[in-house]
C-alpha cells in the first residue's frame, strides 16, 4: 500500500479526485501524480475504489458528516469514516461546510430527514456557526486525524443569511479553530453569483489555515454560475489562486474532474506543471 | 426548506404556484429566490446523470457548449423524480427516462433543441445496441416468406449527421458553426455476427425498414402498400439488396416449420 508523506515546509504535492479520468492518466502519467483524492462515499459504495492505494497514496473526502446542519450523521457512518481514515492513512478528512440531510419540512418526524445526494450551502449566519461548533466539537472526537472544512458553492441568497461566506468562513474557522479546504473554484462561483469582487473577498479569508486546496471547472448557465467537475479549470480561477499565492501553503493541491469520462490528457498534464510553478515554495 | 425544495422539484413549483404555502411555513415569499433554487434543482439533477456520461459524452458536450444542462435538467427534475421512486434508477433505465424527456421538450422550430435530440438518439440507440441480447440469425430458404429485421435495427430520421457533430464536439474549442444541418436517415443496426453499423440510407429504404414487423409476409407487405398492384420489381430488388446487406432476414408463415 501506498501512503501520503508530506514534507515540512515543501511545495504542495497535486493529485486528482477519483473519477473515471484517473486510471488512464495514472497508466500515463503515474510520476505527475502524488495522491488520489478518494471520497468515503466512493469506498462505502464501491470498496474495489480502495484497490487504488496499491498504486498511488490516497487522500480522504467526504460529504456525509452534514458539520453545517442539524441532522447528524450515525454512528455506523462515523464508524465506517474512522475505519477508511486508518486504512488510507490519511493525513486529514476534507469534509463540506454544509449540509446533506435536514429535518423532514415542519418537523414531521414519521416521514424521516431529507436526505440529499449533493452538499449544500448552509444558512450563513451566526446561528450556523454555533451549530457548526457544536457538530465540529462532536466529529472531531471520532478520529484520529483532523477535519479540514470546504467552503460551499453559494449559488443563491439563502433565506436568513447575515454575513457573506468569506465571514462565515472565518467565523467557523475562528471559533473552532479548524483549518481549511479552499475550493477556489467554489469561491470564484459564489462571489459572482452574489455580486462580490472575489479578489477582495478572498482576502477576508484567514487563508493562512488553507491547508488544500481544490481546483475544477465552473460554467455559466441561466444567469449563474455552476461547479462543472466535467470542465477544465478557467483561466479565471487560475487568476484568483495567484491572487491568494503568497498568503498561503497547501500541503495539497486537487484537480476534481471526477464527473468527467474523460478528460484531454494535455489538459490535465499542463494544468498540474503550471499550479506546481505557481505555487512553487 | 432548501432541502425540501431541492428533493422534490414538484414542491418547489407548488411555492412557486402558491406563495402562501411558503408563509404558512414561516417564510416571507419576497426572501426565497425560488428561481435560483429551481434551478439548483437541475444542477442536482445533472449530477444524478453523472453515471450516464460514458454513455453520452457528445450530448453532455453539446449541452455545456449550448448552455442547456441546468434549464433541460431543471424541467426534467420532477419527471426524474418519479421514475427514480418507481427505482428505475440503473443506467440504461436513466437513458431511457432522459430520451423520452427530450423527444417530448423538443420543438421542430427550435434548431438547437433539435440537434440536442439527434445527438441524444444517436448516442442512447449506440449504448442499448450495445447492451441488448440480439435475437439469433434464422438462415434464408425459399421457404422463407416473412421478412424480419436480422438482429436489432432502429432507424432515425436526424436533422444533422451525429459523426460529423462528434468530429467538431470533440475539437478543444468546438465551433457549432461548422455543424452541418439538413435531412439524414440512419439505420443503426446490430446482429448476432456483426459489430455495431451505422448506415446512412435513403429516406424511402427507411420507411420501408420501419414498416417491417415480423409477422406480415412479404406479398402482404407489398398490398398494404401498394394495394392490388402488388409487388413491383423495384420493390422485389430493395428487400433482396437489405437481405445482401445482412438487414434482413426471412421465416417462415406462423404455423410452418422451416
Amino acid at each position: 500500500m501506498e501512503y501520503l508523506a508530506l514534507e515540512p515546509g515543501g511545495p504542495p504535492l497535486v493529485g486528482l479526485a477519483n473519477g473515471p479520468v484517473v486510471e488512464p492518466f495514472l497508466a500515463r502519467h503515474d510520476r505527475l501524480l502524488d495522491y488520489v483524492e478518494v471520497s468515503f462515499e466512493q469506498l462505502r459504495h464501491n470498496p474495489v475504489a480502495a484497490q487504488l492505494q496499491e498504486q498511488i497514496p490516497v487522500l480522504l473526502h467526504c460529504s456525509s458528516m452534514s458539520v453545517a446542519g442539524f441532522v447528524p450523521p450515525t454512528d455506523q457512518t462515523l464508524e465506517a469514516i474512522a475505519e477508511h481514515v486508518d486504512r488510507t492513512r490519511t493525513p486529514w478528512i476534507g469534509e463540506h461546510l454544509a449540509f446533506i440531510s435536514a429535518d423532514a419540512l415542519g418537523g414531521d418526524d414519521a416521514v424521516g430527514p431529507t436526505e440529499l445526494t449533493y452538499t449544500v450551502c448552509p444558512q450563513l449566519s451566526e446561528e450556523t456557526v454555533e451549530r457548526v461548533v457544536v457538530n465540529l466539537s462532536c466529529l472531531r472526537t471520532r478520529f484520529s486525524v483532523p477535519i479540514i472544512l470546504e467552503n460551499s458553492p453559494q449559488y443563491l441568497a439563502l433565506p436568513g443569511s447575515t454575513m457573506t461566506m468569506a465571514a462565515f468562513v472565518a467565523q467557523v474557522a475562528q471559533r473552532c479553530d479548524v483549518d481549511l479546504l479552499l475550493d477556489v473554484t467554489h469561491f470564484l462561483i459564489t462571489a459572482n453569483n452574489m455580486g462580490l469582487d472575489p479578489i477582495a473577498s478572498v482576502h477576508e479569508l484567514p487563508l493562512e489555515r488553507v491547508v488544500e486546496v481544490h481546483l475544477s471547472g465552473m460554467s455559466q448557465q441561466s444567469g449563474r454560475w455552476w461547479d462543472d467537475h466535467a470542465a477544465p479549470v478557467p483561466d479565471a480561477v487560475f487568476d484568483l489562486l495567484r491572487q491568494i499565492r503568497r498568503r498561503i501553503r497547501p500541503k495539497a493541491v486537487t484537480f476534481e474532474y471526477n464527473w468527467a469520462p474523460s478528460m484531454p490528457e494535455s489538459v490535465i498534464v499542463d494544468q498540474i506543471i503550471f499550479t506546481r510553478d505557481l505555487l512553487a515554495v | 426548506m432548501v432541502a425540501a425544495g431541492l428533493a422534490d422539484p414538484d414542491r418547489l413549483r407548488a411555492w412557486r404556484d402558491r406563495p402562501d404555502l411558503l408563509a404558512a411555513l414561516g417564510l416571507a415569499p419576497a426572501t426565497v429566490d425560488l428561481e435560483a433554487l429551481e434551478d439548483f434543482a437541475g444542477l442536482s439533477e445533472k449530477i444524478r446523470y453523472n453515471q450516464c456520461r460514458g454513455d453520452l459524452p457528445l450530448t453532455f458536450r453539446l449541452l455545456s457548449l449550448t448552455q442547456l444542462e441546468i434549464d433541460l435538467f431543471r424541467q426534467y427534475a420532477p419527471q426524474s423524480l418519479a421514475r427514480r421512486q418507481l427505482g428505475r434508477v440503473s443506467t440504461s433505465e436513466r437513458l431511457d427516462g432522459l430520451l423520452l424527456f427530450v423527444e417530448a421538450w423538443t420543438s421542430d422550430t427550435d434548431p438547437v433543441r433539435c440537434l440536442v435530440r439527434d445527438v441524444l438518439r444517436h448516442e442512447h440507440t449506440i449504448a442499448s445496441l450495445r447492451s441488448a441480447p440480439v435475437a439469433s440469425r434464422v438462415e434464408v430458404s425459399r421457404d422463407l416468406v416473412v421478412p424480419r429485421h436480422n438482429g436489432r435495427l432502429v432507424i432515425h430520421r436526424m436533422t444533422c449527421d451525429p459523426r460529423q457533430v462528434g468530429t467538431v464536439l470533440r475539437d478543444r474549442h468546438p465551433d457549432l458553426t461548422q455543424i452541418r444541418r439538413g435531412r439524414w436517415t440512419f439505420g443503426y443496426h446490430r446482429s448476432t455476427a456483426g459489430p455495431l453499423r451505422i448506415l446512412e440510407m435513403e429516406p424511402g429504404i427507411g420507411d420501408l425498414l420501419m414498416t417491417i414487423d415480423g409477422r406480415r409476409s412479404f406479398d402482404q407487405i407489398a398490398a398494404d402498400l401498394f394495394g392490388d398492384a402488388g409487388a413491383s420489381d423495384m420493390l422485389h430488388a430493395a428487400f433482396a439488396q437489405l437481405t445482401r446487406l445482412g438487414l434482413l432476414v426471412w421465416d417462415a408463415p406462423e404455423g410452418v416449420a422451416s
